[in-house]
């Protein structure tokens, strides 16, 4: 298990994104998956590196399958596909450094780059929403499923907007006693430091990203 | 260390005055209970003393608030953050990593402490609150005691010379508690001042020095701890307060003869199906039952026998996923009008229970049955209801009314006589028109109740329907199940509150590692059994 700093693990989501949307080949694709699929297990995250390459294949197959016949469902469900496969390396990435990066140091990182406090406190709440989300949908789901309630938008999500502003300025008050608004420097428990093995995956994604912008794998055929 | 100088304070120009006139002094060490019914002001207090009021809730303030030498309306809550800890009531909203370390170090963090002395204090922390075996962890994975350990510990951190907390055993079970009352003592022997605004009192009594108790907006009355707690109960419960010797309360829940009810009951449970299902009297029936609101199920029906039990539960096993095995092999029977607590420690099988009961997860094996005939999952919601912990997730309606009015289908809407005799028996008359999220705890939970009762829900099951609830709107909750009792529902309640239990439930089961341990009826000769729980 290998260790990045959160610099470089953001640099590489962004590099990710351009690799993405310089190359419209599949096979450039195909390439940055498998890169990601090794750093993640560098990383060991062993569960986001499982379920990953299991949506992605899950992806594929519906993918070739449609291609076999050809009428207007299908090409919907291509189009769908693609939509999904062309974020697939980001998300693919993203849970891995979620799943390794303490949120602390994350806003450290991010605060080290410059980037206002203003995109930065509302960046990292969000992060930390998410579970919340998951677990206030979830409840309400069974709250509907109590009353034999078909999932209707208004129904879900008008609670769930209420319990979630609620659930925010507690959150907000409880970040506010702990100090968020201090004007000085944050520092984070662990130091940020870059090693080498954050320059080998910065030099490794940045040379994939070059390569991607110039064309990806179909320049190796001429 | 804090003075309050005739602070006046309210939340908006348009809501009334929340906090009236407060003085209070509060010396360096000393532990200061703030009490009171809902509503009477003590959260704002609190409030005063770590800065969010005027800084974070801004309103109309004049006054005067000192904290350890610092005028409170000209410093930032920054700079209070390493003067004032503060501890939350809802342990789910007061985090802001995803794990415990970094958690308690995030105070740290923001007030730009050097990484190395952070390592060091998160550390010293953990030693210090005996909370080690919680570093390093999932904070979504913790039980809610835990969480609040970890509040505390990311308070202690920054080691402020003044702790406030907020209702801090709301949401916590009993061992918990006993847990946070240590922590506590132990944060007063180190000399920190302790400002703690509570409904329970039981597990304060050792350390507590003066209490403080308010009522609307104002301080009504200050007593030395000694005073206070040597004063009749009657006197306390007078002042909304709840009980601080459990062991002086005996169980007063009425006893309902379910024999009153068979008939009833049967009918009412026949509502839910065809009527010929129940009456059926020969082979093995396939009926159409008629579930509110989702299509018609099919349910096999055996032939009713003379005396089946009401509701009865067979060899019921659940679990999660394929390995973790959750409930194994629960029987039990339960009549009409008995009202069950369940009970049992983290991780018993409680929760997985109730929601195995109303059709929310799936049984592995086992049945359930009412009146005989056995329920599959999708038929048991419905009959079955459950009254959540937040009963702000069960409404979804814009008014009460609508949200009684609610339904399935149109067939099995209520009838507007029906609803309206709710409402009265539940005092929501006056707020038939008010959208259920401005509505209190305990006016959310009545709705929830409310909707069972449109629907005739013959089982309620409900999780902590008491916690955060002060003496008043316990007795309510106590006065609804006593109802809801005498028309001969059958009531299972999740609790981890001592005096709810004796005042509301007629029988104990008692869970541990997913089985029945132990199943007795709540009585007065019994109570010794009831206490071995709690202790």
């Amino acid at each position: 298990m290998v260790r990045f700093d959160p610099r470089t693990k953001l640099l590489v989501l962004v590099l990710i994104n351009v690799v993405i949307f310089a190359s419209p080949d599949i096979r450039t694709e195909w390439l940055c998956m498998g890169m990601v699929a090794v750093l993640l297990l560098v990383m060991g995250c062993l569960r986001q590196l499982w379920y990953g390459l299991l949506i992605y294949a899950v992806l594929m197959a519906v993918f070739y399958l449609c291609t076999l016949a050809d009428n207007f469902f299908t090409a919907f469900v291509s189009m769908t596909i693609i939509c999904i496969r062309k974020i697939m390396p980001t998300v693919f990435f993203a849970s891995g450094l979620m799943a390794t990066t303490k949120v602390g140091d994350l806003v450290s990182a991010m605060q080290k780059l410059h980037i206002p406090k203003v995109i930065v406190i509302p960046f990292t709440v969000t992060l930390r929403f998410f579970p919340t989300a998951k677990e206030e949908f979830a409840a309400i789901r069974d709250a509907a499923r109590l009353r034999g309630l078909r999932f209707s938008m208004e129904r879900t999500l008008v609670p769930m907007m209420l319990r979630c502003a609620n659930i925010a300025e507690e959150l907000s008050a409880a970040s506010v006693t702990r100090g968020i608004e201090s004007i000085g420097k944050r520092t984070s428990m662990r130091e940020l430091k870059f090693g080498l093995p954050d320059a080998v995956m910065a030099a490794v994604f940045l040379a994939l990203g070059i390569f991607a912008v110039m064309g990806g794998v179909p320049l190796l055929y001429g | 260390m804090v003075k309050i100088e005739n602070v006046t304070f309210n939340y908006g120009e348009t809501s009334e005055q929340c906090l009236r006139g407060i003085s209070l002094r509060i010396k360096k060490g000393e532990c200061v209970l703030l009490c009171g019914e809902s509503g009477c002001g003590k959260t704002s207090v609190t409030r005063l003393v770590n800065g969010l009021i005027p800084h974070f809730y801004e309103g109309e303030f004049s006054g005067e608030v000192v904290v350890a030498g610092r005028d409170v309306s000209v410093t930032t809550p920054d700079a209070l953050a390493g003067i004032v800890g503060s501890v939350f009531q809802n342990p789910r909203s007061q985090f802001f990593s995803l794990d415990t370390t970094g958690e308690i170090a995030f105070g740290l963090e923001n007030l730009g402490l050097p990484s190395a002395y952070i390592r060091k204090r998160v550390r010293e922390t953990a030693v210090a609150l005996g909370i080690e075996r919680l570093l390093g962890r999932d904070i979504f994975a913790l039980s809610g005691g835990e969480k609040q350990l970890v509040a505390i510990a990311s308070a202690y951190a920054l080691a402020p010379k003044i702790f406030v907390f907020d209702e801090p055993s709301s949401n916590l079970d009993w061992d918990a508690v006993v847990e946070l009352a240590g922590i506590m003592l132990r944060l007063k022997q180190e000399g920190r001042t302790l400002i703690v605004a509570e409904h329970r009192l039981y597990w304060l009594s050792g350390l507590i020095d003066r209490v403080v108790c308010m009522e609307s907006g104002q301080i009504k009355h200050e007593w030395p701890a000694d005073e206070f707690l040597t004063m009749p109960e009657s006197e306390r419960r007078g002042l909304g307060l709840r009980v601080l010797n459990p062991g002086e309360l005996y169980p007063t829940a009425s006893i309902v003869d379910p024999g009153g009810f068979r008939s009833e009951a049967s009918a009412a449970v026949s509502g839910f199906f065809h009527p010929e299902m129940v009456i059926a009297n020969q082979d093995v029936l396939h009926h159409e039952a008629v579930i509110p609101g989702s299509n018609a199920l099919r349910v096999d029906a055996k032939p009713q026998e003379q005396a089946a039990p009401y509701l009865k539960v067979a060899g019921l096993s659940a679990q999660y996923g394929r390995r973790n095995h959750v409930l194994h092999d629960i029987s039990f029977e339960v009549s009409p009008g008995e009202a069950v607590a369940i009970l049992g420690g983290n991780g018993a099988g409680k929760t997985t229970m109730a929601r195995t009961l109303c059709g929310l997860h799936s049984k592995s094996s086992g049945e359930i049955s009412l009146y005989g005939i056995n329920l599959p999952a999708k038929a048991r919601a419905g009959p079955f209801y459950l009254v959540m912990q937040e009963s702000g997730y069960q409404l979804f309606t814009d008014s009460v009314e609508n949200e009684l009015l609610l339904s399935k289908n149109r067939r099995s809407r209520p009838a507007n006589e029906k609803v309206e005799d709710i409402l009265e028996s539940l005092s929501l008359t006056d707020f038939r028109e008010r959208h259920p999220m401005s509505l209190s705890g305990g006016q959310k939970q009545r709705t929830a109740i409310g909707t069972a009762m449109a629907h005739n829900a013959q089982i309620l099951i409900f999780d902590e329907p008491t916690s955060g609830l002060d003496y008043r709107n316990m007795q309510r909750v106590v006065a609804v199940i006593e109802r809801l009792r005498a028309e001969g529902k059958t009531i299972f309640i999740i609790t981890h509150d001592y005096e709810l239990l004796l005042a509301a439930c007629t029988r104990a089961l008692i869970l541990e590692d997913g089985n029945v341990k132990s199943d007795f009826p709540v009585t007065c000769e019994n109570v010794n059994k009831v206490r071995e729980v709690f202790s």
